[in-house]
């Protein structure tokens, strides 16, 4: 699903993130031209208390030419009383020299500022989002009943031995009819059949037609699955999250939430997903949590709202 | 409510494999002929390598597609792990022959040697995603085309254990390895707008300017498979303009803000 709002907010907060840099380098470069001026000033004023007779009339000329450019007060006092006396210069170079030190002094403070800023934010924006492991632990000890957990590594080590008949089949018909490959429909083995029943009958033994639709949404996502272990595509198993989520499958749902973190946590809705699994598994803290790390990170609107749904107790 | 051209445009860039959506590439059209021409010669094992979404995929499915008409061809899509298993496949295409119980590599090897070709031209195996393949088993493939009675094409992508099996293998004179690269810039406009064009989608086609595809290509580096990504997700944005907010879609070109706003939602753009 697409949030538009939420897009539209973070581009903005992109955009003005990109004139930081700019609006930095025109900072310094005012800080460097600025003191390179007083620079000037500096050198010539130190080279009038060495030879302070003989100069005098260069002196003049440059004195005059500086303030045309930076045009500060008590520089300009000083040109117009030039030419009365060599000993008022004398005053006017001690003016000169305070305003240039504290200039100097001030360029090494802002460069500082300039430096420290990118760098902080850019130690924001590293912040990886990774559930810890106790986390994780504490669902597998807390949540299912032993039997269940070994059913479900069962299961998946059976599908994973599956995928490889069930490839071969797909393989072949291709290279007969590679026009079609994409809508050959890969005959399942019987065993397949009673473990997708298995959780279905579980979840709602009641209504038979449902199982039906369901096992079709089954096929779908072990088809994604297969694609998603060939590229590790972060859409495809954010597609099977949900559609795990929709069939009410919260654990697995979760674990391809998680998997899909995993590979860009930057993805709103495989968030959404997890945290509302988490819910689902009557892990309304561990949400919570998850949700909070994932506003300060991201700033999702989605997410917070969510999260005050969780917390007003609205989404169960 | 009938399809509009910005859902057309977006389900171009669904990121699938199919040989039918194949575009000719002006380099990849030659690296193409020069694979061609490396399964004419005897003795040697193809690699095919180059990051994840080069187009390697893309590319064996298109070469697969064009040899079965003049030759046996079989392509792998997933790895075929279990060893016992992959002969038997083997087996099965190959000679057409069935086994029931496991098929170990020496009793496939003696299988091999002992088929005539006759006339026949050497049949081909085209191994896609083969970084998932053991050492060992890489080495028996070896051992299967030393007895040049099949040839392999196999693509890989870059992980560590590819510079291990690089060291070992892929240096003998036996290979001759051929590297996927990501699009340069204006590759990518030809591929973005032949793309389009192939669905009828023209009016989108013109609108990626050379200052768009630019932008893309920084975004993406030129690999297709996030500009795929990318160009969905912007399509999406387009579709949803137009219902809810068309003045933001008025420009003649793709919008640079949209671009941005994709690369913020496929996380090309940390924002
Ligand atoms: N020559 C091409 N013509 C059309 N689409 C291509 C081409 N090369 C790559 N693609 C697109 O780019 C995506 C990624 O390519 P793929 O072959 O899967 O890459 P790889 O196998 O190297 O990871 C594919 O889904 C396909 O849509
Ligand atoms: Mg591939």
């Amino acid at each position: 699903m697409l949030d538009i709002y939420d897009l539209e907010t973070r581009h903005k907060k992109y955009k003005q993130k990109l004139l930081i840099p700019y609006i930095a380098i025109s900072a310094s470069t005012l800080v460097v031209t600025a003191s390179i001026a007083f620079f000037v000033l500096y050198d010539f004023d130190s080279k009038i208390e060495h030879q302070p007779q003989q100069q005098l009339i260069t002196q003049e000329s440059t004195v005059k030419s500086v303030p045309q450019i930076e045009k500060p007060t008590p520089q300009n006092d000083m040109a117009k009383k030039d030419d009365v006396l060599a000993a008022s210069q004398d005053s006017a170079a001690k003016n000169i020299a305070t305003p240039q030190q504290t200039v100097a002094k001030q360029e090494p403070a802002v460069k500082e500022d300039i430096k420290t800023t990118p760098t902080e934010e850019k130690a924001e924006e590293k912040v990886v989002l990774s559930p810890s492991l106790n986390f994780i632990n504490n669902i597998k000890s807390q949540t299912p009943p032993p039997k269940e957990v070994k059913k479900s590594i069962q299961e998946a080590q059976k599908k994973q031995e599956e995928v490889v008949p069930v490839v071969v089949q797909e393989v072949k018909k291709t290279s007969v009819q590679p026009q079609n490959k994409r809508e050959v429909v890969v005959p399942a083995p019987p065993t397949i059949v009673e473990e997708r029943l298995e959780p279905v009958s579980k979840a709602d033994n009641k209504n038979s037609i449902d199982i039906k639709r369901k096992n079709n949404d089954e096929d779908d996502i072990k088809d994604v699955i297969k694609r998603f272990n060939v590229n590790h595509n972060p859409a495809l198993s954010l597609f099977v999250a949900k559609r795990y989520y929709q069939l009410g499958e919260y654990e697995k749902a979760y674990n391809y939430a998680l998997t899909t973190n995993e590979i860009n946590n930057n993805m709103e809705e495989s968030w959404i997903i997890f945290s509302k699994s988490l819910v689902k598994m009557n892990k309304k803290d561990m949400a919570v949590e998850t949700l909070k790390k994932y506003i300060s990170h991201s700033q999702s609107s989605q997410a917070k709202q969510l999260l005050d749904e969780i917390q007003l107790g609205k989404f169960k | 409510m009938k399809p509009s051209i910005y859902e057309n445009s977006r389900d171009v860039f669904l990121d699938t494999v199919n040989a039918n959506d194949y575009i000719q590439l002006e380099r990849v059209s030659s690296i193409y002929q020069s694979l061609k021409n490396s399964i004419e010669k005897p003795l040697k094992m193809i690699l095919l390598y180059g990051k994840p979404g080069t187009g390697k995929s893309m590319f064996l499915s298109k070469l697969h597609q064009t040899l079965i008409s003049t030759q046996k061809a079989y392509l792998y899509k997933t790895p075929i792990l279990d060893e016992s298993e992959f002969f038997k496949t083997l087996a099965q295409d190959l000679y057409n022959m069935k086994y029931d119980s496991e098929l170990n590599f020496t009793q496939f090897m003696k299988v091999v040697e002992n088929t005539e070709l006759g006339e026949m031209a050497t049949p081909l195996i085209l191994l896609d995603e083969a970084q998932l393949y053991s050492t060992t088993m890489m080495e028996k493939i070896r051992l299967l085309s030393d007895t040049r009675k099949v040839k392999f094409v196999i693509a890989l992508h870059k992980t560590e254990k590819e510079d291990l099996i690089a060291k070992e293998h892929f240096q003998t004179r036996i290979w001759e390895s051929i590297k996927l690269d990501n699009a340069s810039t204006s590759e990518l406009k030809i591929y973005i707008q032949k793309k389009l064009m192939k669905a009828n989608c023209l009016d989108t086609a013109n609108m990626f300017t050379q200052k768009s595809v630019n932008l893309i290509h920084k975004l993406t580096n030129g690999n297709y498979r996030n500009t795929n990504k990318l160009l969905y997700s912007l399509f999406d944005i387009y579709m949803h303009y137009e219902e809810n907010n068309p003045i933001k879609i008025k420009g003649s070109e793709i919008s640079t803000t949209i671009i941005e706003m994709s690369a913020i939602h496929t996380g090309l753009i940390n924002a």
